[in-house]
């Protein structure tokens, strides 16, 4: 296979709003505008810092930076927590406007997105750096005057990307097969989206230490030597500027995750956290209208150690009760020595079955009173508020477990999670 | 500092026809009038079936968070913020 480099028209934009959720902050309170200010998922000195702003950033704060970290190297940042309804809002905002350039709009996160503009009219009337520029200003005039974004322009998603992160903050560059070494030579490995340190190391192992290495090596090595399987053929057609990313994977599973403050071997208080992870799960389980077969569940211990297990049985898990005791029976077989204190918790579903293959009985059964029990309690919940009716076991955990920002989440993730049945005005 | 408050309180709304939205600009928390002159983010939260508009808003001298209940049609005053760290 010899694919030359695509000389297509560059009609892949991604756009990528900077520093996302602390910029959202410092729109919303103009105190913090100007200032450095980190959004912490906790706000204890051990909390990670998931979006340090512009201003933070220069200083030498990065993501990932734990509160204490931050605060020795800026003394004066504000550490303040997420507000997910702000973001999602937000990020439907940014999807609304970029559907008035296209119908073709991919959201890859909360706060970035993949245009496609083939085939639309707007590209008859303006060039694509030229509707670049046009969705900046709306952003700033139309959203919030303190957003900023980064737009890359290219043939494929991956190379939009990348020509997004050229310039940051408030970049807007295009890459096209003209200048496509060019801007290859200037980066890294790691700055390609994908290469992670692995993958660096593969790539080193077979002799390619650059991207223009990476741009040069024949498709055989890459598939045969490098990556040992297809995706050696999707890194050689991806950088030449050839789509390969616009797959949509269907969803087999649901999960919730929680890492805990306190680390614990005690089963009542995991048992606690299991009911509010299975609820939050069986929501977003009974929501896409399916049950699962197969439960898993996992913890990670201090000291970097971890256990898991997975049963799939013939019983239909649709109600969080359900779930909850298919979970605790799995996490009955964890290792319970004093030692072992569990500092992560999590849990999925599987094996999903669309809820409307279920033939309805002509007398009522077990599972067809739950399923309906379960059904009733949603839609109390959807009427009243989250929790409105629980299990008694997840008594006084208002605090625990709460609302949090899904990172990489598309649109239709971010829709399970967040209310947004009705379209809302916003005030720019 | 942010401050959290959670305190009804009375605010003066104008309707603004050219862009079809009703904006909060003045306030009375603690028998003090606070007029704002900018509003920087409006965005709702659904409790349940209700909706909650937030106003985030601002004087000029300090930050407000306001939430509008459009089921009993009541303000609370959520937050105040002066810009200092905590």
């Amino acid at each position: 296979m010899d694919y030359p480099i695509n000389s297509a028209e560059p009609l892949v934009m991604h756009i990528d709003l900077n520093s996302a959720f602390a910029s959202i902050e410092q729109q919303a309170n103009r105190m913090l505008r100007g200032v450095p200010v980190g959004v912490a998922a906790n706000l204890s000195p051990g909390g990670c810092v998931i979006s340090p702003s512009k201003e933070a950033k220069v200083l030498g704060v990065k993501v990932g930076f734990r509160v204490r970290d931050a605060q020795a190297l800026i003394p004066n940042i504000r550490i303040i927590a997420p507000d997910p309804d702000k973001y999602f809002y937000v990020h439907k905002q940014f999807s609304r406007l970029f559907r008035d350039y296209s119908p073709d709009v991919v959201p890859l996160s909360i706060d970035e997105a993949a245009i496609n503009f083939k085939g639309t009219l707007g590209i008859h009337r303006q060039t694509m750096e030229e509707i670049g520029q046009e969705i900046k200003d709306r952003m700033r005039d139309e959203i919030g005057d303190w957003l900023t974004c980064n737009v890359g322009i290219s043939t494929n998603r991956f190379l939009a990307k990348l020509a997004a992160g050229l310039h940051k903050p408030n970049g807007l560059d295009v890459i096209t097969h003209d200048n496509l070494r060019d801007v290859l030579g200037s980066v890294g490995l790691m700055d390609l989206c994908g290469i992670n340190t692995r993958n660096k190391t593969r790539l080193h192992l077979n002799g390619i230490t650059s991207p223009l290495e990476f741009l040069d090596a024949p498709v055989w090595k890459l598939w045969k030597e490098v990556f040992h399987s297809v995706n050696g053929r999707q890194w050689f057609l991806r950088l030449r500027g050839w789509e390969v990313d616009d797959i949509t994977y269907k969803r087999r599973t649901y999960g919730q995750s929680y890492a805990l403050h306190h680390f614990t071997n005690n089963t009542e208080e995991l048992s606690k956290l299991m009911m509010k992870l299975c609820e939050k799960m069986g929501r977003r389980l009974r929501r896409s209208g399916n049950f699962a077969y197969g439960i898993h569940v996992g913890c990670g211990y201090r000291g970097f150690s971890g256990w898991h297990k997975g049963q799939k049985g013939h019983t239909k898990l649709y109600s969080t009760q359900d779930l909850y005791n298919a979970a605790m029976k799995l996490l009955e077989y964890r290792p319970q020595a004093p030692f072992h204190q569990v500092t992560h918790i999590w849990v999925n579903c599987y094996g999903l079955q669309s809820a409307q293959h279920v033939a309805d009985t002509l007398f009522e059964t077990e599972e067809s009173r739950a399923f309906k029990l379960a059904d009733a309690m949603d839609a109390i919940n959807n009427r009243y508020g989250e929790y409105t009716v629980h299990a008694a076991t997840m008594s006084g955990m208002d605090e625990q477990i709460i609302k949090r920002v899904p990172f990489h989440a598309t649109t239709d993730t971010l829709s399970e999670i967040y209310d947004d049945s009705e379209e809302f005005a916003g005030v720019a | 500092m942010i401050e959290k408050v959670a305190e009804p309180v009375t605010v003066h709304t104008v309707y603004r026809p050219d862009r079809k939205v009703a904006l909060p600009w003045r306030m009375e928390w603690r028998h003090r009038d606070y007029t704002f002159n900018k509003v920087d983010l409006c965005h709702p939260v659904w409790e349940g079936k209700t909706l909650h508009h937030v106003y985030s808003v601002s004087d000029g001298k300090s930050y407000f968070r306001l939430d509008f209940n459009t089921r009993s049609t009541g303000w609370t005053l959520e937050e105040v913020a002066d810009g200092l760290p905590n």
